[in-house]
Parts: structure tokens; sequence; C-alpha cells
């Protein structure tokens, strides 16, 4: 399955569907046109609730990344790739800040929090450079 | 049909074994087209409830309704739309597979084959095996599989998943969800396996020692339940809420779970060197917390309502 | 619901092979011992008789086994919830699985019988299939019920099997025991067939059954227990009160119902008659088997004992049919052994040995005894025979067998002559007894009543003619019949007290121990003194008739002597006189005598004769001679047959369907019943 969940997690079901789903068009693994499984597919694939799923697709349409086509099925809609992108320096913020808490709550100060993240950066700099 | 949009509702219904109560006062609704997850530990009356419902019981008071049908009155109209798996049930193990999807659609007005044997194909059982040489996973695939044959409006779990290996676990909530995708289908689902209904369930109910201690939809449970963290000096140690469960407490350390977490719950506890946070628990986790809180509620004491 | 019944039928299927098993095992067996140890007819029948009752046992078993687990596997398998979760009814579910049951017994036994039927028609011949199918489809039913109450109490086929087993004998007993106390709480007057009471508790079963289905749960709980059984007992006692009352209601004596009568019987000089009246049902009997030769008449429903007044033609006591009733001569009592000749619903009776005997005051009309002979008990009474009243009715002498002492294994039955008053207000007086065991030189070999009932003369087997005053007197031996050799015994067949007390007319004849043909037989009649004084022979051949008149000093003697057509004697003191009855009577040898004149001698008031028989009716007066009597009553004669003469002297005469008196001398003819 492409899109894996975690039941355990504090986000619930729908949310990590859908942002596993605006990842992936924002990385172009899912490209404007192309055909998301049906309601009943995505359900049967990930075990979840047929109604989870629904919502999935509903929320997704109405932020204009899918659209519903009748009788034929759902497909990423022509401007999901932008819209995506947009979002991705929402996700980015939103994980920032769960670290950023966390630095603070282990007492680490603000500089020493940004030379770690910076040293993270460089180091996946230098292996993208390392890979064909 | 339903009533106001529930598949299932009962009032203050009630069922006594001689002195021991197995249900007391249960008041329950489950929206039409949800899947219900109804937990509880061993022995709080899940089977009983279901029972009752299925008028295998008779309630000893309070009433309950099914499909807009009330359970004692029309019980067999109820049961024509109702399908039911219970857990490990025995079957007649002299038939075979074949046969009891046609006993079965002898019993029933409207009756699907195509339902019935999608399933079983898909996992492969075959109709000429007899039903004592199935695992037991099988089995239960099977009595799923002829449960649906008469495309019930309501399907009843109860502890289907316990004791069943992985791989049969996933066939069956498959099977299920497959089920889901008409229209106004309901699914109720009893039992123990936390993770799975996790996954599948947009409802659910607490009942322990024959309480409805808890019905809500699940993303309430999980944004209402919550554990509070609190790091505070050795000597300033806060106390506990009324109705806090699971109290833990270390040296500089407090936490404990509440059942009706609001924002500002935080900000009343928040205090000169504390830092007070609210964890997000798993739903195994709540499911511990609720009941053993239950159990150590004095009986005088409110009990936590969503 | 069809589906149920299938699946419920495929479940049991093993029962109808075992059946089929069975049968052709009990065949083989049968031909098998038929080849190696059958050696005659009388073999034949022993080994068809086992057969039979193998096959019955057999048929028992699977029929109990349809409905042993019925209810039961269902329980101990665990697949009852998933059987109710069905959106079937608690009702149809339990109806489908009781026809499958049905079905599942049915053929069973169809397979166990039918080819039995044809492999050994011996065995079918004694199960007498044709005779008693009803009462075997009733006790199939029952022990069905039974099997399947028990099936929805129990978990284990096993255990209900063994339930059902001792239910069925324990319910055996106490349909017997039901029987003796109905009898002895409502009397013989109306008590039901036993198996009416086996249709009432089936229905009463399947009913509780259903009911504990319906009711109780999971059938799990300990309520289904008190719940089956008081709704058993609810239902079934209902039931019954409903049974009892419409059989009661239903069963009522109407005279002019009465189309048959049977058993008329008037005391000669009596005034009450005593019949059997047969109402407006009657059937002809059931044609049965070879070998069970029970047909002839039997009554549906309206059998009763009627004690008539001869004078009004009232009925004086009506009652149930009674067995040996007997009115009193002066038509002021009518005594009867109690039998368990019950009221019936169906077409057979059983009549099982009467130990009791009841008393009834027809002036007065209550019962003025019931019970065994006075002074003693009813273990030591093992039958009554018949009963005889005194001429004036002040005693009632009964034959009964008796158990001597108290032996719980059943000492030795004796027979006995009980003289007992009619209230029963005296303990009997044992007149004789007639010990196995002991040699019968003292055996009473024949008795009468003295005219006035105060004394009763006893003929002993050696020959010795006693008088015995009553009550308490000891036997006083008035005189003793021609020595014979010592081992040789008296049998006298017929005793008659004179009305004057003067004589006693005796006829007898000896017979060697071993009845040797070769010896010879000594017989002779004889007209004996009863103050001791002697005997004069009459006739040197027994009589077949000794007749008194009614002042006692003339005596009327019908005898064959050697080789000779019947002749009639007719004695007085010093004066014999013998009427050949050839003249103007056609032949009277026995061999003619079924076809023309069978001769009915009566005593008239005055000294004459009466005679009735098909061939006419006809007088022989005091000086002998005869005349046929009017032509109306001699066109009575073949049809009506002849009882007795009554007290004003008519004669009783019946044809089964009516009651007439004749008054032959005045030619008038009155019906007196129905």
């Amino acid at each position: 399955m492409l899109n894996s969940i975690n039941p355990k997690s504090a986000v619930p079901i729908y949310r990590q569907i859908m942002d596993q789903i605006r990842r992936r068009v924002a990385a172009g693994l899912l490209v404007p046109g192309e055909r998301l499984p049906s309601v009943r597919e995505l359900a049967g694939q990930l075990l979840i609730n047929p109604n989870t799923a629904a919502r999935v697709y509903r929320d997704l349409e109405r932020e204009g990344l899918l659209e519903t086509r009748r009788g034929e099925g759902t497909y990423i809609a022509a401007d999901a790739t932008a819209l995506a992108r947009s979002e991705r320096s929402r996700l980015l913020r939103e994980r920032l800040e769960e670290v950023a808490g966390e630095a603070r709550s282990f007492g680490i100060s603000d500089e020493v929090a940004l030379r770690l993240f910076r040293d993270i950066l460089l180091a996946l700099h230098s292996s993208r450079k390392d890979r064909p | 049909m339903s009533e106001n949009g529930f598949a299932i509702t009962t009032q203050s219904l009630t069922k006594r074994f001689g002195r021991k109560v197995a249900l007391n006062q249960v008041s329950a609704r489950v929206p039409v087209g949800s899947i219900y997850g109804l937990m509880g530990p061993n022995g709080a009356g899940k089977t009983t409830f279901v029972r009752c419902l299925l008028n295998l019981l008779n309630p000893s008071s309070g009433s309950a309704t099914v499909l807009g049908r009330d359970v004692v009155r029309d019980s067999v109209a109820v049961r024509q739309r109702v399908g039911h798996v219970a857990a490990l049930q025995p079957l007649w193990e002299w038939m075979t597979v074949a046969d009891l999807a046609g006993f079965m659609a002898g019993c029933y007005p409207r009756w699907k084959p195509e339902a019935v044997f999608g399933i079983l194909n898909r996992v492969g059982i075959e109709r000429a095996q007899k039903i004592q040489d199935l695992s037991r996973g099988q089995r239960t695939l099977a009595a799923l599989a002829v449960a649906i044959g008469h495309e019930p409006e309501l399907l009843l779990l109860d502890e289907a998943l316990t004791g069943l290996d992985p791989i049969s676990r996933r066939e069956v909530l498959r099977s299920v969800i497959e089920v889901m995708h008409e229209e106004g289908r309901t699914v109720l689902i009893t039992g123990q396996d936390i993770a799975d209904m996790e996954r599948v369930c947009d409802y659910v109910g607490f009942l322990v020692k024959g309480r409805l201690i808890w019905e809500s939809p699940l993303e309430d449970l999980k944004a209402q339940v919550k554990r509070i963290r609190i790091e505070h000096p050795a000597d300033s140690p806060p106390d506990f809420p009324v109705g806090a469960m699971r109290p833990e407490r270390a040296t500089r350390e407090t936490e404990f779970t509440v059942s009706s977490f609001k924002p500002e719950l935080l900000a009343s506890l928040a205090g000169a060197g504390r830092r007070v946070e609210a964890l997000d628990l798993s739903l195994e986790d709540i499911f511990v917390d609720l009941a053993q809180g239950e159990t150590n509620r004095p009986s005088s004491a409110s009990r936590p309502t969503p | 619901m069809k589906a149920l019944f299938v699946k419920e039928y495929r479940q049991g299927h093993l029962l109808v092979w075992l059946g089929f098993l069975l049968a052709a095992l009990i065949a083989v067996l049968h031909r098998a011992w038929e080849h190696g140890y059958v050696k005659t007819a009388a073999d034949l029948r022993e080994l068809d008789q086992v057969c039979a009752g193998l096959l019955l046992v057999a048929a028992g078993v699977f029929v109990m086994g349809g409905a042993a687990g019925l209810f039961a596997t269902e329980s101990a398998r665990g697949t009852l919830p998933f059987l109710l979760g069905l959106p079937l009814s608690r009702t149809r579910i339990w109806l489908a699985k009781l026809l499958a049951g049905l079905a599942l017994a049915a053929s069973a036994v169809l397979l166990t019988i039918v080819p039995n039927a044809l492999l050994i028609p011996g065995a079918m011949r004694e199960m007498g299939l044709r005779v008693y199918f009803p009462d075997y489809i009733i006790w199939a039913f029952l022990l069905f019920s039974t099997t399947l109450f028990w099936s929805t109490l129990l978990t284990r086929a096993m255990s209900v099997l063994l339930a059902s087993l001792a239910a069925a004998v324990a319910s055996l007993v106490g349909l017997v025991a039901a029987s003796q106390l109905g009898l002895s709480l409502l009397g013989y007057d109306g008590f039901l067939d036993i198996g009416l009471w086996a249709l009432v508790w089936a229905v009463a079963l399947f009913f509780a059954s259903w009911l504990t289905f319906r009711r109780a749960e999971l059938l799990q709980s300990r309520r289904k227990w008190p719940l089956a059984f008081v709704s058993l007992i609810a239902v079934g006692g209902l039931i019954s009160c409903v049974v009892i009352a419409g059989v009661r209601f239903a069963v009522r004596y109407q005279r002019t119902g009465v189309q048959q009568m049977e058993a008329v019987s008037v005391p000669p000089g009596g005034s009450v008659a005593t019949l059997w009246a047969y109402g407006d049902r009657v059937a002809t009997g059931r044609n049965v088997g070879r070998g069970w030769g029970r047909s002839g008449n039997s009554a549906y429903r309206s059998k009763h004992t009627i004690a008539l007044d001869l004078e009004t033609g009232r009925e004086l006591w009506v009652g149930s049919a009674l067995v040996q009733a007997s009115a009193s001569p002066d038509g002021r009592y009518l005594a009867a052994g109690v039998g368990r000749a019950a009221v019936t619903w169906r077409a057979s009776r059983r009549d099982l040995p009467t130990s009791a005997i009841e008393v009834w005051d027809l002036r007065e009309h209550r019962r003025a005894y019931r019970g065994p002979p006075p002074g003693l008990t009813d273990r030591q009474t093992r039958a009554i025979g018949s009963l005889a009243w005194s001429p004036k009715g002040n005693w009632l002498a009964v034959r009964a067998g008796l158990t001597a002492g108290d032996e719980a294994g059943g000492g030795i039955i004796e027979e006995a002559l009980l003289l007992m008053r009619p209230d029963g207000s005296q303990p009997v007086e044992v007149v004789l007894t007639k010990p196995s065991a002991v040699s019968e030189a003292n055996d009473i070999a024949s008795w009468a009543w003295a005219a006035d009932g105060e004394a009763m003369y006893t003929l002993s087997a050696a020959g010795a003619l006693g008088c015995r005053a009553l009550p308490g007197g000891s036997a006083t031996r008035i005189w003793r019949a021609p020595a014979v050799p010592e081992d040789y015994r008296w049998w006298f067949n017929q005793l008659a007290p004179s009305p004057s007390r003067r004589w006693i007319a005796a006829s007898g004849f000896s017979v060697p121990p071993h009845d040797s043909p070769s010896s010879p037989v000594l017989e002779a009649t004889w007209v004996v003194a009863a103050d001791g004084t002697g005997a004069v022979p009459i006739a040197g051949a027994r009589a077949d008739e000794l007749i008194w008149s009614r002042d006692g000093e003339c005596l009327y003697v019908l005898w064959h002597p050697a080789g000779r057509s019947a002749e009639l004697l007719r004695w007085r003191e010093g004066d014999l006189q013998a009427f050949p009855l050839g003249v103007p009577f056609p032949d009277l040898s026995r061999a003619a005598a079924a076809h023309m004149w069978q001769v009915h001698p009566v005593g008239l008031p005055d000294r004459g004769l009466l005679l009735w028989g098909p061939g006419g009716v006809g007088r022989v007066d005091a000086q002998g001679r005869f005349s046929y009597a009017a032509a109306a009553v001699r066109a009575l004669v073949p049809e009506y047959r002849f009882v007795a003469l009554d007290r004003r002297g008519r004669a009783i005469v019946t044809n089964d369907r009516r009651l007439l008196a004749v008054d032959v001398a005045a030619g008038s003819i009155t019906t007196i019943y129905p």
C-alpha cells in the first residue's frame, strides 16, 4: 500500500492520509489527471472506515486538490501540484514547531538547536551529492 | 429504516441473571452508517448486550430498538435484517460450507449468493470443505460470509476477531469494510481488539461491569481523554483532581489521565516552576485507564461522560 | 422452516440407517435360528414371538432416538445461539425440529418393520399389528413426547435417553397406579382407558417442551426446570379434567338407546332381573387375525349394568358394566364382583380378575358394602368367582380364591366358599376350602342353600351329605352315598333341596382317580330325607335337571336312560312315574336336541312343569298330561329364549333385544324392557 497509517498516533487517520496525499502530489509522485483508488478500494487497502476514506476525498476535494468526475472516479486536480507545494511550507512549519518544543523542553539553547539543524542539512546535501 | 438516524437505540436496558447484573441501565445509540466499537473488559456484558439485541435473551427491564423495530416484539423482523457473527461460534460440524450457505439461504427471504461466495473465493475456502476441517480463522470467515448473504442492514460482530491469526483478522476486516460500501449499512463490533478497532471504528462505546461509561465518536474520545503531565519542584506536588485516572507520581513529575480535557485545564494547572502538557493516548491506553477508573470508582461518585 | 427441517433430518439420518441395519440383522438371526434350532411349529411360534419382541423394542428405541438429540445436541454443541439468531420464531424452530424428529422416528421404524413384514411374516403376526396398532401409535407418541421433553431440559443425548426410559417406566407404573386410584376414588363408575391417559399426557409433554423452549432463553438457566414441570402438570391436569368431564358427560345411560342386552339373569322366583344393556353404538368386533379370536360384538361407550324391577319394569340400579351381577331373590340387594372393566372409549375390554365385592341396597338405593369379603384383606383375596344369594336374601355365598398366610411371595391359593351378610356386618364364614396340597377326600363337591336360607347342604367328594346351620353352625351328617372303592371320587352335578325342607335331591357319579377308561363309573340319582333317615334311589343315572314343585312335595327329574331318549320322571313320596318325552315330543336324544326340542323344564306354581324350547311351548300338568301353550306364546320361539320364572310365575324370556314376561297359562305377553 502506498499510503500507510498509524492508528495509534495522535493525528487522526483522515489527517494522516490527507497529508500523505498532499506530500505525494507535492513530490510529483501523483500528477494532475491521475486517477486515485475509489473510496471503497482505499478503505479496503488501508483497512479503514469507508466513511474516513470518503471524508479524506471530500475534504481534499474541497481544498481543490482532487476532483470527482461522476461515474468515472476521483482524479488529481489540474492545479493540484501548485496547491500541494504551497502546503509544503505549512507542513514543514508544523514539524519544526514540534522539534522546537522538544528542544526547549530538553533545555537546549536556540543557538545550539540552530547549529544542529544546519549540520543536518549540510549532511543531507553531501549525501545527495554522492548519489548518482 | 431507522429511528432518528440510529440503527440501534437502547433505553435503560438492564439484564439480570439471578443476582448478577450483567447490563445496568445501558442507554446506547449506534448511528446508521457507522462502525461502532463496543469495548470493555472480560465479563463487561458485551455479549449479553448483543444477545439482547437479537432477543436471545429477554431484558429484565428497559427496551431496545434495532432498525426501528422493538427487539422483543418484532424479533423475527429484526433478525431478518441483521447479520450476526459470534466469537468462535460453534457450527454444525458435519455440514459442508455449501450446506451451511444453502441452509441459511432457506431461512431468509432475500439471499445474494454472490456476496457469500465472493468472500469464500477470496479467502480460498472451497464449497465442499466440511466445517470441521476448517481452521479457526476460516470458520469465522465462513460464518461472516453466510451472515451477510441476506444483505443485512446491521452487522453484529461479537468478539469475532478474538483468537484469530493476523491474516484472518485482516481478511475479516476487509470483508466487513467491503460490506460497508453500501449506503446505510451499520456495523457493531465488540471485543478487545483495540488496534483493529482504532483503525475502522468511527464511534466507540465503553462497557464496564454492565454500565456504558462512554459513548462518542472516536475522535471526540481521543480529544477528551488525555494524559496530563506536570513537571514541578519536588516540594510542591499538585493535587490530583477529582476523577483523575491512573495517577502516577515521581519526585518531580506527576501524571494523570482526565476524561474531559479542555485547553483551559492546562492553564489552570500551570504554576511557578511547573511545566504542563497534555499527552495523546492511544485507544488502548484510553481503554485501560477508563476501565480501571470505573473499577476503582466509589459508587457514589459521578461517572465520566462525554 | 423447511430448511431447518431438512437440516435436522440430515443431521439424524444415521438413525434411519441404523433401523435398516437392525432390520437386516433380525431377519438374518431369525433365518439362522430357524435353520438351526426350530423343530416344531411351537418352536417357530416362540422364535417369532422373540423376534416380534425385539422389533418392538427396537421400534421403541428408534422412536426415542428420533427425539433425543433434537434439542440436547444443540445445547451441548453450542449451536443454539446460532440457531436462535436466525429469523425464525422459536415456535417455528420447535415445530421444525419436532416434525423432523417424527420423520426420523417414522423412517427408522418403517425401515425396521417393513422389510421384516416381508421376510418374517410370523413375527409380524405375533406383534398383532392389526389388533394393537392404535395402542402402538399412542405409546409411541407418549415415548416420543417424553424424550422430546427431556431433550429440552438436558444437554447430552445419552442422558436424555436414560431419563426418557426412566420416565417411560415410571409413567407406565404411574398410569396403572392412577387407574387403581381412579377405581377406588370413582368406583368402576367410569374410569378411563389407559390409552386415553397416554394421549393426554403426550399432549401435555409436547406443550411443556414447547413452552420451555419458547420462554427459557438459551436453555441454560435453572429457571427452565420449574417452568417445564409446572407447565407439564398444569396442562396435563387441565386436559385430564376436561377429558374426564367430557367422558362422564358423554357416557350416559338412556333407556331408549338400548339396543341389545346380554347376560340377562333372574333368580328363580325372583322379582329383579339383572342384565347388561348396550347402547346404540354397538359395533361388530374387529376382524382379528388368526389365533387372537376376539371377534363378536363389542360396545362403544354405552354398556351398563341394569337391575330391573320385573313388576313395574323400572330400573332400580344403573351403573357401569359389572361382572357377575346378581340380584337377591327378594329383590332387595344387588351384588357384584368389582372388576376393572372400565368405561372404555375403544372397542377392547380388559377384564382383570375381581378381588372385591359390592352390594347395593336397591330399595334405599345406596351401597351397602364394598370391599374384600368382610374380615379378609385385599391381599388375602386373590379373585372373586361366582356369587349366589340365599333364597331369602339374607346370605351371600362367594366363591373366592384366597392367599393362605401373609407371605409376600404369594402363598398357597385356596379356593373357599365364603358366606357373608349383605351389609358385611359380620366377618365371613368360611364354609369350605380346597387347599391344593391336601388330599381331596374332604372336598366339597357340591353345595346348595336350604329353602329358608338358614342352612346349607354340602356334599363332599367322598359322598357325604351334610347340613350346616347358619350362622356359625357345624355340619351334621345326613347321608352318605353308596360306598365306592376308596380312591374313587364322587362328583355331584345336581343338588336340590326341597322347598319343604323335608328332602334333598342329589344326582352324581363317581370316577376313579386317573379316569381309566376301563373302570366302571357309578352314577345315580337319589332323594335323601333331610332328617337323616335314608335315601331313595330314583334313577340309575345322573339327572340333567332336578326341579321341585313350589310346595316341595313333587320332584321332576329329567334324565337320559342308557341308550334311550330323554325321559321325565316325576316323584312323589311313595310314587314314581316316568313320562317318556318321545310322544308327543319328537326325538329328544342329545343329538337331535340341538335342532328340535331343547327342553327347559321349569317348575310352575302348581305341581306342573313348563317346557320351553325351540320346538315350542307347553305344559305338563300335575296328572302328567301335556298341552301346548297358546299360539301367540308359541310364536315367540325360537327367537326368545327362556330365562327364569319370576315371583308371579310368569316366564321371563328374552331375544337379547327385548325382555318379555309371559303368563303361559293365561297366554298373555308383556314387554318389560326396554
